[in-house]
């Protein structure tokens, strides 16, 4: 069994978020980038899947999609576990350009579970996973916070609104996973880290596609409205402001 | 150009999401110069669809499920995706909660339709077709432009008030076009939380940040929510920290 866990290359959560070009483009001076988040807990999850596997899953590779740039994060995911890594060589507009040249890349290679994280802290489209699977013709099971393989079968918990489903599906399949799928991200050992050096990351040209969407503006949130601290010898002062000014009671 | 909203029922019950949605997508419809069609899927009676003409839809499609109680994301991809066709509508609106993550960007790929994920306001301009959506996690807003046809918007939730018109909808009831064959999934069994207010159905919300210092120190928020039929709520520190 082979899984693939597709990462994205994101600004370091801390990042302070800044644009250039009249708004237009995101300043990447000085910014730290690492694996989005959601597809660090992806990856642990697949490794924690094939250490507990006894060789039923021979393989986890990771794919990306973006320019050389990000080999730095490529590379640390090799760190962490992974045994391949692809790189799909274009700048992606949208989720649509990044799905396509995932789909494109993958399509003949037969893996039966592909993983992607609900969204990236970048661009928190939530759609890349979805379209991978429509492009390849493959079920998806999206919110996913708990996923096994019980005698060959992947058993998966999906997040509904108000409660879990417990759910099976055919392979092979997408699974877009969310918090909860592992508890803590794995951390590359020194091992790792020595043998990522000399892995060798697959680059890919894809078939050119159009995307469908482009940002073409960004701008910042309003700066937030001050706190105000109630001194808890005083609850009729926080009772006044919930009842007049937050009009909540 | 038609506006088709994907209105989801739990039990055969709508939620506020639902009629935040019929809002929406009805005020889309009126920059568009064009009306709503509501479509529904699985056993929901008339008087429940009636409530979806009380927030502006013209027209609500009732369509059977086949027996299929749960989500299939490819079987209700392709439900949707004929209904659209069958309908010629332009722009298709679902709710950014996790059926609208699932079944958008399958919709999008079968379509070819641009999506517009977690917008949280009326499209910014129509010509070209803009809108507003939340990036960098909250650290920043995107102008996105869809540059298709067809396109797709998932609303973020608790993001457009409720608009009740006098208006009325004509119901349809159309024949179930979920195709079993593509059915994939199984599900085995459902857990469903009871008695407690859901977050996306609160109109309060009582939160705490890390400011609260301890899991230990949550009690006054929940006993604060009850009495003010509120739901908890936490940041994601707090979360991530796992004291929620």
């Amino acid at each position: 069994m082979k899984i693939l866990v597709c990462i994205s290359n994101v600004p370091d959560t801390t990042t302070r978020v800044k644009f250039i070009d009249d708004n237009t483009k995101f300043d990447s001076t000085g910014v730290q980038w690492v694996i989005n988040p959601w597809d660090e807990l992806s990856l642990t999850r697949a490794l924690e899947l094939k250490d507990a596997s006894a060789g039923a899953i021979t393989e986890v590779t990771v794919a990306h999609v973006g320019l050389a740039n990000a080999e730095p994060t490529i590379r640390k995911a090799l760190a962490i576990g992974a045994d391949e890594a692809i790189r799909v060589n274009i700048d992606p507009v949208d989720a649509y350009s990044v799905a396509a040249g995932i789909a494109d890349a993958v399509k003949a290679e037969s893996f039966d579970i592909i993983m992607c994280g609900i969204e990236s802290s970048d661009f928190n489209g939530s759609a890349v996973g979805g379209m991978i699977a429509e492009f390849l013709g493959y079920p998806s099971v999206s919110a996913v916070s708990k996923l096994d393989i019980e005698n060959g079968q992947p058993l998966i918990t999906r997040e509904i609104d108000g409660g879990k489903e417990m759910l099976t599906v055919s392979m092979p399949f997408v699974a877009i996973v969310q918090k909860g799928i592992s508890k803590e991200p794995r951390i590359a050992s020194m091992r790792g880290i020595m043998t990522a050096r000399t892995k060798t990351i697959k680059v890919v040209e894809p078939s050119p596609v159009t995307p469908l969407t482009r940002v073409i503006m960004y701008e910042l949130p309003a700066p937030r409205a001050a706190c105000t601290f109630i001194d808890p010898e005083n609850p009729k002062q926080l009772i006044e402001l919930l009842q007049n000014e937050a009009k909540v009671i | 150009m038609s506006v088709l909203v994907y209105a989801e029922n739990w039990d055969g019950k709508f939620k506020k999401l639902t009629f935040e949605l019929v809002s929406y997508a009805a005020k889309v419809a009126e920059m568009l110069n064009t009306s709503v069609t509501a479509l529904s899927v699985g056993n929901v009676e008339n008087s429940e669809l009636e409530k979806l003409g009380k927030f502006g839809a013209k027209k609500i499609l009732n369509m059977g499920n086949n027996g299929l109680t749960s989500l299939d994301n490819q079987a209700y991809t392709k439900a949707i995706a004929d209904i659209a066709q069958q309908t010629g509508a332009k722009i298709i609106i679902l709710s950014n909660n996790n059926t609208g993550k699932a079944l958008a960007p399958r919709l999008s790929v079968k379509l070819k339709a641009g999506i517009g994920p977690g917008v949280s306001k009326l499209p910014l301009s129509i010509e070209p077709f803009v809108v507003y959506k939340r990036a960098y996690s909250g650290n920043a807003f995107a102008h996105l432009q869809i540059d298709t046809d067809i396109k797709i918007i998932t609303l973020a939730q608790n993001s457009f008030e409720l608009i009740e018109t006098s208006d009325t909808a004509v119901i349809e009831n159309v024949p179930a076009q979920l195709d079993v064959d593509l059915v994939k999934t199984k599900v085995k069994d459902v857990q469903k939380q009871s008695g407690k207010i859901l977050l996306t159905d609160a109109e309060i919300v009582v939160s705490g940040g890390r400011g609260m210092k301890s899991p230990d120190n949550w009690g006054p928020l929940v006993e604060l929510a009850d009495l003010l039929g509120a739901a908890n709520a936490c940041s994601r520190p707090v979360s991530d920290e796992g004291w929620r």
